[in-house]
């Protein structure tokens, strides 16, 4: 594998030389240089951050429209959440965030080893946070509370020892809609996640980083931060409603 | 040698490469995010009553302060992302403002027009609610006047419907 060579060479053609030969292997032909590839990567993602914004505002917004017109509706239905594994799914995401961090740190200061530990640390916690999610999920659909033909509920009861109702209008069928909705694209979005930190593991263990060359650490460390960012805001909305 | 913009002064290109943050700072900021999710817990057992959603959402917005600042490198990047950033935060409060101004007021303005009820407690004084009405009683109204003079000839060849006879007697 040459790369590394090539990235020796160049940071070494680097510094101030007139004739434009600062094209290492890693810049691709149409950009001037490393910084304008680097610049040019990350406006990208942040325009893309911006539209997943954007995506999962509606849905923010589909839940705020909810809560307005069912408050009851929301608190009674909400107590079927387990809040202490939606706190561990938080405390997973956010460590996994620190990791991510500091995976991106040790790629900026070339050390290649610590950068490949702390981005398996972080599939490993979005794994635990995606294995709380299925028993999560499975208590929910056992307990008839995934809406659709099979929303049942018939073994649930509020606290008043009330039947919990299958109408959509203003039932709790609306409340796990919005949860199965938020939770699941959330969901969808950290297995994609996993997906890019393998990539980028399996990169960097074949040396493809270097403290010159290490915007797609970066960019999925951004993607990452970004599914933290969601979650924090779905935790006190879905599981600690008052 | 490329030059951009970073934080807002011409730069080279190649100074944005190389800001390292010290691990102690990212740990300072993993402690804070991990009391305030402890925070957020807290606020949801308190009775804090109407006030307990608006103060989870301000935790949760400074939580997500933490991350995009530090985590995310914004505080310390060029500008143009920050712009990208609140930019889409911008229209994502439109979008919000918009559709709860339309929420909150549908009612109000259905009981305006519906039953009158909201005029009645608050004492106004409504006009009675238009009846949808057959052809001939809105033409009646709304006939121009101008009109009368030169439409009148022109409609006598043909079949003149009844709406179109009873308005000339105006």
């Amino acid at each position: 594998m040459s790369t590394a060579m090539d990235v020796e060479h160049g940071h070494a053609a680097h510094g101030h030389d007139a004739h434009g030969s600062d094209h290492p292997a890693f810049v691709a032909h149409h950009f001037d240089n490393a910084g304008q590839q680097e610049g040019a990567a990350k406006l990208g993602m942040w325009v893309f951050l911006a539209t997943e914004l954007l995506m999962f505002s509606g849905l923010f917004l589909a839940y705020f429209y909810m809560r307005s017109q069912y408050p009851e509706m929301v608190l009674e239905a909400h107590h079927e959440l387990n809040k202490w594994l939606g706190g561990l799914n938080t405390v997973f995401l956010i460590t996994s965030s620190l990791t991510m961090a500091l995976a991106v740190r040790a790629a900026q200061v070339g050390n290649r080893k610590q950068s490949s530990m702390m981005l398996v640390a972080t599939i490993l916690f979005a794994c635990g946070f995606m294995v709380i999610k299925y028993i999560e999920y499975s208590a929910k659909i056992e307990h008839g509370l995934l809406p659709g033909a099979n929303f049942f509920a018939q073994h649930v009861t509020t606290a008043g020892g009330e039947m919990i109702q299958k109408a959509w209008y203003g039932g709790p069928q609306l409340f796990f809609g919005v949860y199965f909705l938020m939770t699941g694209l959330h969901g969808v979005h950290v297995l994609v996640g996993i997906g890019l930190l393998v990539w980028i593991l399996i990169r960097t263990n074949k040396g493809q980083f270097s403290e010159h060359y290490y915007t797609p650490v970066e960019n999925v460390g951004l993607y990452w931060h970004l599914v933290d960012l969601v979650w924090i805001f779905l935790f006190p909305l879905l599981y600690l409603v008052k | 040698m490329a030059k951009g913009y970073i934080r807002g002064r011409e730069a080279d290109i190649h100074e944005s490469h190389h800001h390292v943050m010290p691990i102690a700072t990212y740990m300072k900021v993993f402690g804070s995010l991990m009391v305030l999710t402890v925070l957020t817990v807290l606020v949801s057992e308190a009775d804090l009553g109407s006030a307990s959603l608006p103060v989870a959402m301000l935790v949760a917005v400074i939580k997500s302060a933490f991350v995009i600042g530090f985590f995310m490198h914004l505080k310390y990047d060029t500008r143009f992302h920050s712009f990208v950033f609140f930019g889409t935060l911008l229209f994502i409060g439109i979008f919000f403002m918009l559709t709860f101004v339309d929420i909150n007021t549908r009612g109000t303005l259905d009981n305006l027009h519906a039953n009158g009820r909201y005029a009645v407690d608050h004492g106004l004084t409504v006009r009675p609610e238009p009846v949808p009405h057959e052809h001939t009683g809105h033409e009646e109204v709304n006939q121009p006047i101008p009109h009368e003079g030169e439409a009148a000839p022109a409609h006598e060849g043909e079949a003149a419907p009844a709406a179109e006879g009873e308005a000339p007697s105006h």
